[in-house]
Parts: C-alpha cells; sequence; structure tokens
C-alpha cells in the first residue's frame, strides 16, 4: 500500500521535465445525452461527448537566465502569448505534448495528452516569487493513460 | 410497418375544432351553424430526443412506407405513454393521423439521433 505525495508528482512538457513545478491537475469530464422520455421518472442518458483538462502552476525559473527555452513556464507562456507588432497579428497559438507524472517506483503513472493552453497568468507580487498558472486543454483523448 | 411504438420525449396535442360556419348579420349579431359532431384538423407534435440510429431510421422507414404524406395510420400506445388523459385523442376508429411534413433528422453524435414529427389527424 502507498500514497503519493507531491513529492511524487512530475510535469513533462514536450518530454522534458518541467523544472519548478507548484501543483498539476486534470479534469475528466463526459456530456451526457438525455434519453428521458415522457413516462419515465428517473432521468436516463447515452453518452455524448467527453472532454480534458487541466492546469497547472510553476515558478518563473531559469536554469540558464540567458536562455529563455531553460524556463519552464516560459516555454507554456510562449504557446500561447504571441507579440503581433506594428499592428499585425500575433501567431497562431501552438499545441504541446503534456505528461503529467506520478511517479511510483513500480508501474510510473502518467497522462500524456496533446493540449492546448487555454489560459496563462503571470503573477508578479511584493514578498512572492513570480509564478505562472496555466489552463489547458486536451486536443481529442490523451495519447496515453496509466492511471 | 406499422409506426414505431417509441416513447416521445416531447409532445404536443391540439385538439382541432367542431366544423362550423358563421354568420354575421349587418347589426352585428352572430349566429354559428355546426355542419359535423367530430372534432377535425387535430395536430400532434413529437419529438424523439437521442435514439440510436437504428431507432430513428424505423420513422423515416414508415414515413416512406405511407407514402409520404398522402396515407394515414394509426399510432401505438407508445405515443402517449405518460400522459393520462389520452381520451381527448380519439380512437384509431374515428382518428387516424397523417404525416403534415416529413420528418426532420437530427444526428447529435455518431450513432445518435434526434427526430421530431409533425402529424395532422385525419378523421
Amino acid at each position: 500500500m502507498a500514497f503519493y505525495t507531491g513529492t511524487d508528482g512530475r510535469l513533462l512538457i514536450e518530454g522534458e521535465s518541467a523544472a519548478k513545478v507548484i501543483n498539476w491537475s486534470f479534469t475528466s469530464s463526459l456530456q451526457v445525452l438525455e434519453t428521458t422520455t415522457l413516462s419515465d421518472r428517473d432521468r436516463t442518458a447515452v453518452p455524448g461527448i467527453r472532454s480534458a483538462s487541466g492546469s497547472c502552476s510553476l515558478f518563473y525559473y531559469d536554469t540558464d537566465p540567458t536562455d529563455t527555452s531553460t524556463n519552464s513556464a516560459s516555454r507554456l507562456l510562449n504557446k500561447i502569448i504571441k507579440a503581433g507588432g506594428s499592428g499585425a497579428q500575433g501567431a497562431e497559438a501552438e499545441k504541446v505534448r503534456l505528461e503529467l507524472d506520478v511517479i511510483t517506483g513500480a508501474l510510473d503513472r502518467k497522462i500524456i495528452g496533446d493540449v492546448w493552453v487555454t489560459g496563462a497568468t503571470l503573477t508578479m507580487a511584493v514578498g512572492e516569487v513570480l509564478s505562472s498558472d496555466i489552463t489547458f486543454e486536451f486536443d481529442g483523448a490523451p495519447t496515453n493513460v496509466v492511471i | 410497418m406499422a409506426f414505431p411504438n417509441l416513447v416521445p420525449s416531447a409532445r404536443s396535442f391540439a385538439q382541432g375544432d367542431f366544423a362550423n360556419r358563421k354568420y354575421t348579420a349587418i347589426s352585428g349579431q352572430e349566429t354559428r351553424i355546426r355542419y359535423g359532431d367530430k372534432k377535425y384538423g387535430a395536430t400532434l407534435n413529437l419529438t424523439y430526443q437521442n435514439l440510436s440510429d437504428d431507432q430513428a431510421n424505423l420513422f423515416l422507414a414508415h414515413y416512406t412506407e405511407v407514402l409520404g404524406t398522402f396515407k394515414s395510420f394509426t399510432l401505438p400506445a407508445g405515443t402517449t405513454r405518460g400522459w393520462s388523459s389520452t381520451s381527448y385523442i380519439p380512437n384509431s376508429s374515428e382518428l387516424r393521423w397523417r404525416y403534415e411534413a416529413a420528418p426532420t433528422l437530427t444526428n447529435n453524435r455518431p450513432g445518435v439521433s434526434s427526430i421530431s414529427l409533425q402529424l395532422r389527424g385525419v378523421i
């Protein structure tokens, strides 16, 4: 028997372990299509569209301050934040492959999939470390789930 | 084939009216003459939500079998299930039904469809 805690958690961004992850969460939901008819007392349904989404928080931490690609938060922020420049449209948002891991030592639990970053918040405050909150939605089903 | 015996998820019914004619005198006095003892023009709209494609196909096949809006047919008990006042719909010896328009099929997702029907009573 084993419990798992934050020390067992890991987030991989495009196959590389992200640095200074504070937390991640994953949500799967299923929309149901109602099949209740006029003589029924209890609601009935058939499965409809399933979706998966999640969120994560990371400290804005540079492994190498001269190279923004070494900053995990920056890598996610740059998937959605695109500069336009002199009235031009910004570039399209980019999809990113995330892997949400629980390191168990025996059989690692993981959820892997291509996601769209749907929200990014960068928070700077007096007395706090600069951090970023990211929300994302999966594009289709996760490509690999062991949970 | 008979009309599919499925229970609708929504139903609306209007009874129709007795055939009558109104005569209005110059004075404004109104006289009505009734010509029949049965109501006509009843309408019944049925909606079936989230059926399997096979079930939805039964309605399309039935519409074709009765030659669209041409032939009349009777309705099975399933169409009025859940309504305790079905006596407002005369029995099949007095009232039959025909399609007022072609069934409207909506594909909701693979294998799941909804269908709505407009029926008119025929005496």
